[in-house]
């Protein structure tokens, strides 16, 4: 027993083990984690005896390392010493000696356990204050906006009260031939009624707080649509003081993949704050200019919020992102929302600048191109579920319907795929020429540039992966005529389900290997 | 039913109210309760503040029924351009509004427009502050 001596001097509980679990020898420092004397402990036969009723020996590892020889360390494993302490945590290396015996050694971690739960309380306390910043800055923007909306509220709510007094009037007075003036009634009871509904549904998904996984999603939105629900909001109270809002954009094409409801809380917060800047100033003609710019050279999505009013004071330009800082009087404002807005457009691996101009004060908020975007997203997704799966396979998804988007995008998520997805041909074929992917599923009939079209583009590039079309039943026969010239492997036809698309996909995937 | 007025309208005759707002459907509403409640020889409407002040330069108006908030000016504005324009014919004003805050408030108190109905509003509401203003019993 002589030999383990020089265990003596360790700071660590020590102890060493026959293969049948017998004590053989403890140093000083077992005795005190332990709390048992040298000679109590001696009396103890088993170290299972001794770990009984105080916590769970690690058997497998003890096993292995008398069957495979080396060197193991457990899991945390908790101890109680006793009644009267509290628990504490350890691990346990296990080593093989010349001997064939085994040697123990306990690691006192409590202290750091401890440590780290209190960081983990302490920093989900902290998510849970910065979720209620959020919804404390919605708040305050839907109060100061509140004056626009209720008026917005009163207009046809005093149209329905009117019109059903009408109706009681004419019903009353036995009108009742006057049929087209109670259906003129009715009818504006109705609408009235749909527009406080929309004015209220939209405030409701506004402030609505999002869980910590809401935070997380993503959809593919209509970019333009996003903005258009933006000025909802705000253009009560832009009308009421005859701000002019420019709206540089048209068609519905530019399409983002966003949480819709953050980026709606940024927008809705430019618009208010250049409202107020503009109202505070009485600006002469104010107006405020809103652009969509597609930056193809940087595969960006660019939205332009820019006013006529006085621009930001030199000294403040580098303090208005920083939370807290105001120009407004105390209580008006809360001094979040650039700060809150920076961090939104930041998780959306975006950025949000201040533009340099001449007049007014512009706001450049930039994000990643839905491809980019969707390509990443995918691609921590996946690695967050599946660490082993090395043979992922990419697919791109043109359309330029968000809805198909966004279906895809949930058929694929469990399914170990990489997601490109894509509204616009042009886009693609850019994305195309940088990333390889296998297999391309494409829409038919697309504005800018048809199915047809981006097929032989692709096929230009020498990009000689499957592509499949995405049609309805009565373009059937497109199949036919593009298959041997464009190599076309399939067609899937609207509606679809998750198992035919992927079916589908599988089959074009399992040919091309065969070829 | 007698209603004096203004020294110029003979004593038996009724009075013309105009109704300014930008909504058409809330005029159209407004309209209809006025001229049920028989009290106005004429009822116009106007949707747009140069629409109301041509009409009011075109015909004798008693009563102004105008909303706060409009598309090209505010109310109170109006109310302010027509009694510098027209200080000759006393007319009466009516102002309507979806939400007042404290300063609307006071501006409304010194332009001298004592009456002020919120939206949304019934027709006995309406009837009830046209007569207050007339100064003529409820019919």
């Amino acid at each position: 027993m002589n030999n383990y001596t020089l265990y003596d001097t360790l700071f660590n509980a020590v102890t060493v083990l026959d293969t049948k679990g017998k004590i053989l020898y403890s140093n000083h420092y077992f005795s005190i984690l332990f709390k048992m004397s040298p000679r109590v402990i001696k009396k103890i036969n088993t170290i299972f005896e001794l770990f009984n009723g105080k916590g769970e020996f690690p058997n497998a590892i003890f096993e292995r390392v008398i069957n495979e020889p080396g060197s193991y360390v457990s899991e945390e494993i908790e101890l109680q010493i006793n009644e009267l302490d509290t628990q504490c945590t350890v691990v346990i290396k296990f080593t093989s000696l010349e001997d064939k015996n085994i040697l123990v050694c306990f690691n006192d971690i409590s202290i750091e356990t401890k440590l780290h739960s209190k960081y983990r309380t302490q920093l989900s306390e902290l998510k849970n204050s910065h979720l209620q910043i959020l919804q404390a800055d919605k708040l305050a923007t839907i109060g100061e906006l509140s004056a626009g909306i209720s008026h917005e509220i009163s207009n046809p709510l005093t149209i329905a009260a009117g019109n059903i007094e009408i109706i009681e009037v004419l019903i009353l007075e036995e009108k009742l031939k006057n049929e087209d003036l109670i259906k003129d009634s009715i009818r504006d009871v109705v609408e009235s009624h749909n527009r406080i509904t929309s004015i209220i549904l939209n405030m409701k998904s506004f402030l609505r707080q999002q869980t910590e996984e809401e935070e997380e999603e993503r959809e593919y939105c209509n970019l333009e649509e996003v903005i258009l629900d933006s000025i909802k909001f705000t253009n009560p109270s832009f009308k009421k003081h005859n701000i002019k809002i420019v709206q540089n954009f048209s068609k519905k094409d530019i399409v983002a993949l966003i949480n819709r409801t953050k980026i709606l809380q940024v927008l809705v917060n430019l618009l208010s704050n250049a409202l107020d800047i503009l109202v505070e100033y009485k600006i002469k003609d104010p107006k405020l200019e809103i652009e969509i710019v597609r930056n193809r050279d940087d595969n960006l999505l660019e939205i332009r919020v820019a006013d006529n009013g006085p621009g930001i004071p030199t000294q403040d330009k580098s303090e208005i992102f920083k939370s807290f800082f105001t120009t407004k009087a105390i209580g008006e404002g809360t001094g979040l929302g650039l700060s809150i807005a920076t961090q939104i457009i930041e998780a959306h691996q975006g950025v949000l600048l201040l533009e340099k101009t001449n007049i007014g004060a512009s706001f450049l908020i930039q994000l990643p191109s839905i491809e980019i975007q969707s390509y990443t997203q995918s691609e921590i997704m996946q690695r967050a579920r599946t660490v082993s799966k090395n043979d992922t396979i990419k697919i791109m998804v043109l359309d330029n319907e968000v809805k198909i988007l966004n279906i895809f995008n949930k058929i694929f998520e469990n399914e170990g795929i990489i997601f490109l997805g894509s509204a616009n041909g042009y886009d693609a074929l850019e994305v195309l020429e940088n990333i390889n992917v296998d297999l391309i599923i494409t829409d038919y009939i697309m504005p800018h540039l048809s199915g047809l079209e981006f097929s032989k583009k692709v096929r230009e590039l020498d990009i000689n992966c499957p592509i499949l079309y995405l049609s309805t039943e009565s373009n059937k026969g497109i199949l036919n005529r593009d298959r041997d010239e464009l190599g076309i492997e399939g067609i899937i036809l609207k509606p679809f389900s998750k198992e035919g698309v992927l079916k589908a996909i599988y089959q074009a995937l399992k040919n091309k290997k065969e070829l | 039913m007698v209603v004096k007025l203004s020294s110029k309208s003979s004593a038996n005759e009724k009075p013309s109210v105009l109704i300014l707002d930008d909504e058409k459907k809330i005029c159209s509403v407004m309209k209809t309760f006025l001229i049920l409640s028989e009290l106005f020889k004429n009822v116009v409407v106007a949707h747009s503040v140069s629409m109301a002040l041509m009409k009011i330069g075109n015909e004798k108006i008693d009563l102004v029924i105008v909303d706060y908030n409009l598309p090209d000016k505010k109310g109170t504005d109006f109310i302010d351009t027509i009694k510098k324009t027209h200080s000759k014919n006393k007319i009466h004003f009516l102002l309507i509004s979806g939400y007042l805050n404290n300063k609307a408030l006071s501006e409304i108190i010194n332009l001298g427009v004592s009456q002020v109905l919120v939206k949304p509003f019934t027709r006995a509401m309406l009837i009830k502050k046209v007569c207050e203003i007339l100064k003529c019993p409820v019919p």
